[in-house]
């Protein structure tokens, strides 16, 4: 599953990573520290960058499934 | 307000050329005619950062679908919260240089100061709630731009009991 992600928090990931979620799913804080700890990018722990998938923000226990749009977003700039 | 009007009445659009203000009204006009009241607003590349610098191009990046929600969202907010008749907001994004229009905001309605205040409260909402990571380059290399606490008391005035009435 290709995770996407917007503003500052994208540059250490170059935009997009790739990782791979079974089909009994992934909590968002799990797939957190996932990244945390194979890009050594604790900035992901930080709360303030919020989680969307399918276009919608989510907690930190939703489940996210294969097939899903996930990505991650620090805090918009506004217009 | 109904619904009718809210889908008739607004319009918002994200721009990733030049936004030309002039047209952007006469558009609203067209869409909205017969109103005695119409204002708009249009907000501008500063030629320099808070901190003084010269500003060389100011980059707004935004999410392929979430941000054009944002903006309707926003333009929603200001149809439903106000006596206005119709509703345009116009953002860019992408690279924009100094003197280049960011943002088109246009109301239209039968009184001034209900379009007044909504075009006010669609700006204090956009500046902080719209789905964009903005960067400004120049000599001193890119910086990440958030809001600023003043943008954030604007926004606060319109949670106010009776705010804007």
């Amino acid at each position: 599953m290709q995770i996407g992600f917007h503003g500052r928090i994208a540059a250490p990931f170059s935009g997009a990573v790739n990782v791979e979620v079974s089909m009994n799913g992934l909590a968002v804080s799990g797939l957190r520290a996932l990244l945390a700890s194979q890009y050594n990018v604790d900035a992901i722990l930080h709360r303030s960058v919020r989680a969307a998938v399918n276009d919608e923000i989510v907690p930190e226990d939703y489940v996210i499934r294969p097939g899903d749009t996930v990505e991650f977003m620090s805090p918009v700039s506004g217009g | 307000m109904t619904d009718e009007k809210c889908d008739k009445g607004v319009h918002a659009e994200l721009a990733n050329t030049v936004i030309d203000a002039a047209a952007r009204l006469d558009d609203l006009r067209l869409r909205a005619p017969g109103h005695g009241a119409v204002v708009s607003f249009q907000g501008t590349v500063r030629p320099v950062t808070k901190q003084g610098e010269p500003l060389e191009k100011l980059i707004l990046d935004h999410h392929p679908r979430m941000t054009l929600v944002s903006l309707q969202r926003i333009a929603e907010a200001g149809i439903r919260r106000f006596d206005v008749s119709a509703v345009s907001v116009v953002h860019r994004c992408g690279a924009m240089v100094p003197g280049e229009v960011i943002v088109f905001v246009g109301v239209t309605g039968d009184h001034r100061r209900e379009a007044f205040l909504a075009a006010d409260y669609l700006m204090d909402r956009l500046k902080t709630e719209a789905v964009f990571w903005k960067r400004e380059l120049g000599p001193f290399g890119e910086r990440w731009i958030e809001p600023t606490d003043r943008d954030r008391m604007d926004l606060e005035r319109w949670n106010e009991k009776n705010a804007g009435h």
